[in-house]
């Protein structure tokens, strides 16, 4: 029952071409999932597509889009990638909007575009990545702290204010990857998890960092 | 094919509760479960004999006994892969009231017991070159609960035993993980049913309204977090705590 179930489910990817968004799409492909996958470049996934995540109206034509052809999506994951960083006080007052325009906005464009259906259905599980340096503190990341530690602060309030409506919202801080710490398949599969069998857990942030941060 | 196709898993306190619930699944997923619990009664053989496992009776608390248990179920089932530290004895008591020998008590079950059977599983673990230990902590360790001081001060200890372990033996491919659970559907409920004064079902709704989730968690619900972390995953997640409470607590976790 569970595998027929499984085989109709599509997913969505924002943020597919990160090496976190690409190794979560193969294996949401893997379980049988059908995603769609959106980037500011090529996208990924059953059915990729090119779209400035940053902004809202835009995200919400893509979204519907995915939704039209592939069919109601019941898992959304968002995997901002971009990284910026530059000791404080050194980075433009543009550039800092970019980065958090990147990582909060793209977030909350997703969540807005794709969730409000899921609400309607009744379920859905949507996961946000966030980064082990929203929780550890790094000298020289407070701007990547501060735009990735927005989202783990948005994942908590709004996982309640859709938990009644049976939408599971949680979070996935991840460590390391370029010190071969984490590898993006333990995140992958960390995101299956919360959408097979992680009906219980509300707005939790999984530190995903091979003991870097506990 | 399951997840934890032919994998030995020893789980403590499995008679009941979330133990059993561990079982049913772990079995469901493949693996070859050595059954623990305190006493060898009918509620053991009936979970052994429903998931076809294998028995290790012991009391946690005894040394002797626990190593007796574990070189049993290596010799006649195999080597120990996935440790699952479960077992718990709690008494509900002010602080002042409490005998300190059954305050004592919680913590000596709860938490050195537990470092009694991790002693006894870890020889094992390192000769299979790998492995996973599975800690049980509770919502009400990190967040504290009325009457339950020392069933709170073992399971918050729990929480740091899972960190120090987690580092010390990663590096040894043997991955140490805690989970929290909040309020779960076990015998335990009517316990506090009656402390309460009011019927079971009362009791279920007056919890399910405190939890975003909308209900209380099911022992299926923790065992599936269980098996995730029975997993190679679980290797970004040594000396972590995750919390399967359906929202319930919240703030730096």
């Amino acid at each position: 029952m569970e595998e027929t179930e499984r085989s109709s489910r599509v997913a969505l990817v924002t943020g597919a071409k990160g090496v976190v968004g690409a190794a979560i799409i193969a294996r949401l492909q893997a379980e049988g999932f059908v995603v769609g996958g959106l980037d500011d470049g090529t996208g990924g996934g059953d059915l990729a597509m090119s779209v400035d995540l940053t902004d809202r109206s835009r995200t919400m034509a893509a979204v519907e889009r995915v939704a039209a052809e592939l069919g109601p999506i019941s898992v959304l994951v968002t995997a901002p990638y971009l990284h910026d960083t530059a000791p404080f006080g050194e980075m433009s007052a543009d550039r800092w909007k970019r980065l958090l325009s990147a990582h909060l906005g793209a977030t909350v464009n997703a969540c807005a575009a794709a969730v409000p259906a899921m609400v309607n259905a009744g379920r859905g599980t949507v996961v946000t990545i966030s980064s082990w340096l929203a929780l550890a503190g790094i000298p020289g990341e407070a701007y990547h702290a501060a735009a990735t530690g927005s989202i783990l602060a948005f994942t908590k309030s709004f996982a309640l204010e859709v938990a009644s409506s049976g939408v599971r919202v949680n979070c996935i801080a991840v460590g390391p990857i370029e010190a071969d710490h984490v590898l993006p398949a333990d995140v992958a599969d960390t995101v299956v998890f919360l959408a097979n069998d992680g009906d219980f857990f509300v707005g939790q942030v999984f530190s995903a960092a091979a003991g870097a941060v506990v | 094919m399951g997840r934890l196709d032919g994998m030995v898993c020893l789980v403590t306190g499995a008679a009941q509760g979330i133990g059993k619930g561990i079982v049913i699944r772990m079995a469901h997923e493949g693996a070859r479960v050595a059954v623990n619990a305190r006493v060898d009664d009918d509620r053991l053989k009936r979970v052994v004999g429903e998931m076809g496992g294998f028995p290790a009776p012991a009391d946690i608390a005894d040394a002797v006994a626990v190593r007796r248990m574990v070189a049993g179920v290596e010799a006649n089932v195999g080597p120990i892969e996935v440790l699952v530290c479960n077992a718990a004895r709690m008494t509900m008591m002010p602080f002042l009231d409490q005998d300190p020998d059954q305050w004592w008590e919680q913590v000596h079950v709860n938490l050195t017991g537990h470092m009694e059977v991790i002693a006894a599983v870890l020889p094992g673990m390192r000769r299979l070159g790998r492995g996973r230990i599975v800690l049980f902590s509770s919502l009400w360790g990190p967040i504290g609960w009325k009457n339950a001081s020392g069933y709170a001060s073992s399971k918050s200890a729990l929480i740091s035993l899972g960190r120090a372990l987690g580092r010390e033996l990663s590096p040894e491919r043997i991955y140490v993980t805690v989970v929290a659970p909040g309020i779960i559907d076990t015998p335990q409920l009517q316990v506090d049913a009656d402390d309460a004064g009011v019927t079971l079902e009362e009791m279920h709704r007056i919890y399910a309204e405190n939890i975003p989730a909308g209900r209380i968690g099911t022992p299926d619900d923790v065992a599936r977090a269980v098996v995730f972390l029975s997993t190679e995953a679980a290797r970004a997640y040594a000396g972590q705590t995750i919390y399967p409470n359906g929202g319930e607590i919240r703030g730096s976790m």
